[in-house]
């Protein structure tokens, strides 16, 4: 258990002082605009009608897609500014929505009291009209903190280190340990607040002043602590380093390395961070990042460096449809990206994460599968997928292709899909080809003899504004052509069938590249 | 508030937005010690009157003086603070304590904590609650006459030379009614405020007032001392209203006078 745990609590004082920090700007942000709001929409029905309505759609967006859309919305910006900006978004309308209830719940008459006795409208509002309005304005408030302090897990997508950091990696790398404290804190922390506040309301509203002001202060110092610590530590290190770096011909900046949401990216992300180490780098690290926020961070150059795959650029980036022929994709992926972006593509990698149909053993054997075709035979035929691939024009193009017609088709996250299929819980799923557990769940990969499915050659990115420091682009170039499907496999499956790190994964790749 | 005010409204009118000539050419005046009631059925327009006063609503017409100034120009909240101001119900601020309602314009007026606490005693004693028992005590932990009776306390608490009383006696039982009316009549005649009271009841009226102007439609229908009200009713309207006081005075009469035995 020890054992399980000392990594996890290594990483606490980063991930949850991240998860303060952002939900805590987003909480205090998300009052500071729905409280003035909430009294102006109060008085003013002609405000309180529409501001109501759009906080309540805005509400009725998923967390995680108001998040992503975000990093487009700011130009392609990742980390603390979109997910600050969405998560504040959501903070909105409970406080707005609890602020116009509890005010125009004030009885008229109390209100006309406060006139009488020759209050102005703003003593009026503060002394007698929030007062009474309060209670429903701070369940509103403790309404917004436990959604936000929720909602601040799927910040790890978009590129802010928050607890989501454990759930995120945790899912990809069944390593349920991880899940379970990360939505564990997340829990934790938003009772915390919670009580927190309540505790401030109910001393405020019984007159004791000093329980008031400690549970304020708690309040305070607990997030301003984190904030400071972790500001300290990073601080220091960046100091250290800086000087260093400049040397080697890094440039004054540390490197950012982008890295998808799965544990082929993560190893990856981890051998580029080794090498650039190695050659006296600073680096900074963002991990799980949805698939097209990477794409979008690398052009706006909030990252320097991460691998892609040509096939999901070539649908996803250049919007195009037809697949062509290997070395054709990735040459116009390249050209496309160095023309548009500035985006240099160092190389291919040497794998190939393809998209490939995969059935288990039993069911290939006793409908004699042997390619996509063959999958008409299976009744009522169900494929599990990631979410992204039924949306891919592939898929449309499998179909056509291979005539498969009334398939039911279920999403689901890409960790249990090779499950699902050893299970017989669907019939195929569209496996990543260097997935370890293809070889270790046993389950057959049908050909694609229409070449349906695009190649999808793992290569080496590096932003326009990186492309300008050379030292990074030496200090990679090794891993060019070093990685085939063989050792990536091996090394997926170090993570996803031994249940070991992905420091151990990534090793396994830099023994074999040639000093 | 040092010097006693007097108040004279005259040709006063106020309408509405929507073109409702609520109060139409309405005059009276109430000096030092006067109570001035206005009576009528609702709607009659007797509480827009009382609001144009302390311009809680603006008057479309007419003069409004107080101790002789003519009030048009004055900032309303500053003038606000100078009145008294009872209101229907009772209007005590649910969230504050007895202390802190009877305090609300002596601290608004920026008065020194213990100018404030002693006024507050002082004040409770006037209005004959028990400072101990009621001081801390929020609104809701008091019977309807203790609360008008911080109601009044609250009004008197700057020493307002004019009181506006809006029905301030309407939801209390007749008992706890006929004391606090007592103990008001009391307290003017001991501090020699101007008032003006709002009723639908002519006995209150006819009880408590110097002169009384009986209000019907927007329009002052008559305007006299209780004595000559009684004497002379202007019209039908004005006899009608006194019907029910008289009718139960000569019942309660009889009743005393003419028993068996």
């Amino acid at each position: 258990m020890g054992e399980t745990l000392q990594p996890l609590i290594e990483q606490l004082p980063a991930y949850l002082g991240g998860h303060i920090r952002l939900s805590l700007a987003s909480i205090l942000t998300a009052l500071a605009i729905s409280l003035p709001l909430g009294v102006l929409a109060a008085r003013n029905r002609t405000i309180a009608g529409p501001a109501v309505t759009a906080a309540s759609v805005l509400q009725t967006i998923p967390g995680l897609a108001l998040l992503a859309l975000m990093v487009p919305l700011l130009g392609g910006m990742i980390g603390f500014l979109p997910a600050y900006v969405a998560l504040t978004l959501y903070g909105i309308l409970p406080v707005l929505r609890n602020t116009i209830v509890g005010l125009q719940g004030v009885d008229a008459g109390v209100r006309e009291a406060a006139r009488g006795v020759g209050m102005s409208p703003v003593q009026s509002l503060m002394r007698v009209e929030l007062p009474l309005a309060a209670p429903a304005i701070v369940a509103g408030v403790r309404t917004a903190s436990v959604w936000v302090i929720g909602a601040a897990v799927l910040a790890t997508p978009v590129g802010a280190t928050s607890l989501g950091n454990y759930i995120f990696s945790g899912l990809q790398t069944r390593n349920w340990a991880a899940v379970v404290f990360g939505c564990l804190c997340s829990a934790g922390l938003a009772i915390l607040l919670d009580q927190l506040i309540r505790a401030l309301q109910i001393s405020a509203a019984s007159g004791k002043p000093f329980r008031a002001a400690l549970a304020g202060i708690l309040m305070i110092a607990v997030p301003a602590g984190a904030i400071l610590g972790a500001a300290a530590l990073t601080g220091e290190a960046r100091q250290a380093v800086a000087g260093a770096q400049a040397q080697a011909g890094f440039g004054g900046e540390p490197v950012v390395i982008g890295a998808k949401s799965f544990t082929e990216q993560y190893i990856l992300a981890d051998v580029i961070e080794a090498r650039l180490q190695a050659a006296g780098a600073q680096v900074r690290r963002r991990d799980n990042l949805g698939s097209t926020v990477v794409f979008d961070a690398l052009v706006s150059g909030e990252i320097d460096v991460y691998v892609d795959y040509t096939g999901t650029l070539w649908a996803n980036a250049l919007g195009e449809d037809a697949p062509v022929p290997r070395h054709q994709m990735n040459a116009a992926v390249s050209s496309w990206l160095y023309q548009t972006h500035g985006i240099v593509s160092l190389g291919r990698l040497g794998f190939e994460n393809a998209y490939g149909f995969a059935v288990s053993r039993g069911l290939a054997e006793a409908n004699n599968l042997q390619t996509i075709a063959d999958l008409q035979r299976v009744d009522g035929l169900s494929v599990g997928a990631d979410p992204e691939f039924f949306s891919r024009p592939e898929w449309e193009r499998v179909r056509a292709l291979y005539g498969l017609t009334g398939v039911e088709q279920r999403s689901m996250d890409s960790t249990f899909m090779y499950a699902a299929a050893r299970d017989g819980q669907v019939d195929a799923v569209t496996a990543y080809t260097t997935d370890g557990r293809i070889l270790a769940y046993d389950l057959a990969v049908l050909d694609d003899p229409a070449g349906a499915l695009p190649p999808y050659d793992a290569i080496l990115l590096i932003s326009a504004d990186a492309a300008q420091r050379p030292a990074i682009a030496r200090a990679l170039a090794p891993l060019i052509g070093a990685i085939d499907a063989e050792l990536m496999r091996e090394a997926n499956a170090v993570v996803e069938v031994e249940r070991r790190g992905v420091g151990e994964a990534a090793r396994l790749i830099l023994e074999t590249l040639p000093e | 508030m040092d010097g006693r005010a007097s108040l004279s409204v005259s040709a006063l009118a106020k309408t509405f937005p929507g073109g409702v000539r609520a109060v139409k050419d309405v005059s009276f005046a109430a000096g030092p010690g006067e109570l001035v009631a206005l009576v009528g059925e609702s709607g009659c327009g007797k509480t827009t009157t009382l609001k144009c006063i302390n311009r809680l609503l603006e008057p479309s017409a007419g003069r409004l003086e107080i101790g002789g100034e003519d009030i048009s120009g004055l900032d309303p909240v500053a003038l606000r603070r100078r009145i008294g101001w009872v209101m229907q119900g009772d209007g005590l601020f649910p969230h504050y304590t007895v202390f802190e309602n009877i305090a609300v314009v002596p601290r608004l007026l920026s008065w020194d904590a213990e100018r404030i606490a002693a006024r507050v005693d002082e004040l409770l004693q006037l209005v004959r609650l028990d400072r101990d028992e009621f001081i801390h005590r929020k609104p809701r932990a008091l019977s309807g006459g203790q609360r008008q009776r911080v109601g009044v306390a609250r009004a008197l608490a700057a020493g307002p030379g004019l009181m506006l009383m809006d029905e301030p006696f309407g939801a209390l039982d007749p008992i706890t009614r006929d004391a606090l009316r007592e103990d008001v009549a009391a307290l003017q005649a001991e501090l020699n405020f101007a008032a003006v009271m709002v009723t639908h009841d002519m006995a209150e009226a006819l009880l408590l007032a110097t002169r009384i102007a009986v209000m019907h439609q927007g329009e002052v229908i008559q305007y006299d001392t209780p004595d000559r009200l009684l004497a002379a009713p202007a019209d039908a309207r004005v006899t009608r209203m006194l019907e029910s006081p008289l009718r139960e005075a000569a019942r309660i009469g009889a009743l005393g006078g003419g028993g068996h035995g």
